[in-house]
């Protein structure tokens, strides 16, 4: 139905006379809303605050040296025991370069057998001091 | 490959042993290690070195023929922890200690 008919009143004239139904505010009006502003001066002051970071930072930088403390010390033990095994894998690897070595001269003497003045083996560097054989590899086998 | 000992019950120096008994090696075969250090710090020819080396080779490997004598069971664990952990001595600290409560440091 019409609008008119829903929300008649008695006597109406026109539809201009027809009572209101529109939203508005409750009676008395709306609560009052705060605007102003509001920053409390409370809580701890500068310097408090200034002493907590930096009493903060100083017991995590010691924090920091004790646990490198304890790091350089798993290093040492790792360190000492590298140590204390070089010399056994030296002396077996030393054990098995010179009897790989004594192959190799002989194998040099056969080859350069017709070659005359050849010297066999060791004709290297004239520093006086051992160098390693320079072959470019140092265990063939193994790469 | 992670059995500490060969056909005929002698350790095998791998790496897992030779960590694992570190401590012991470089107390007890000190004399034999620092002078074949200085004898290679004088001439790092191999063939001069030989001799002071199968004084070095003798003594670990007798070291480590006593340790797995004297605490077979121990030694086997500390050996089979280092061989699964990659020599890291942190991880096998439980190890470890069974290990030097047996056969100590002295």
């Amino acid at each position: 139905m019409t609008e008119a008919m829903i929300r008649k009143k008695p006597g109406m004239a026109s539809v201009k006379d027809m009572p209101l139904l529109q939203d508005g505010p409750p009676p008395g009006g709306f609560p009052p809303v705060r605007y102003a502003r509001r920053i409390s001066n409370t809580g701890p002051s500068a310097m408090a605050i200034f002493l907590a970071v930096s009493g903060a930072f100083a017991w995590g930088m010691y924090q920091v040296g004790q646990g490198n403390k304890i790091r350089r010390a798993l290093k040492e033990e790792k360190y000492a025991a590298r140590r204390a095994i070089l010399p056994i894998l030296q002396a077996e690897e030393d054990e098995r370069f010179v009897s790989e070595w004594k192959k190799y001269l002989d194998y040099e003497a056969d080859v350069m057998k017709d070659v005359p003045g050849w010297k066999v083996g060791e004709n290297v560097y004239n520093s006086g001091r051992w160098m390693p054989p320079a072959t470019g590899e140092l265990r063939p086998d193994v790469w | 490959m992670s059995s500490a000992v060969d056909a005929t019950g002698n350790p095998i120096p791998t790496s897992a042993v030779l960590t694992a008994s570190a401590k012991h090696i470089g107390l007890r075969c000190m004399p034999e290690n620092v002078a074949f250090l200085k004898c290679k710090k004088n001439d790092p020819n191999p063939e001069k070195c030989l001799e002071k080396g199968r004084d070095v080779t003798r003594c670990v490997l007798g070291l480590l023929k006593d340790l797995h004598q004297k605490c077979q069971k121990e030694m086997d664990d500390y050996v089979g922890c280092m061989y699964y952990y990659t020599n890291e001595f942190d991880l096998c600290r439980k190890e470890q200690e069974a290990f030097e409560k047996v056969c100590p440091l002295k």
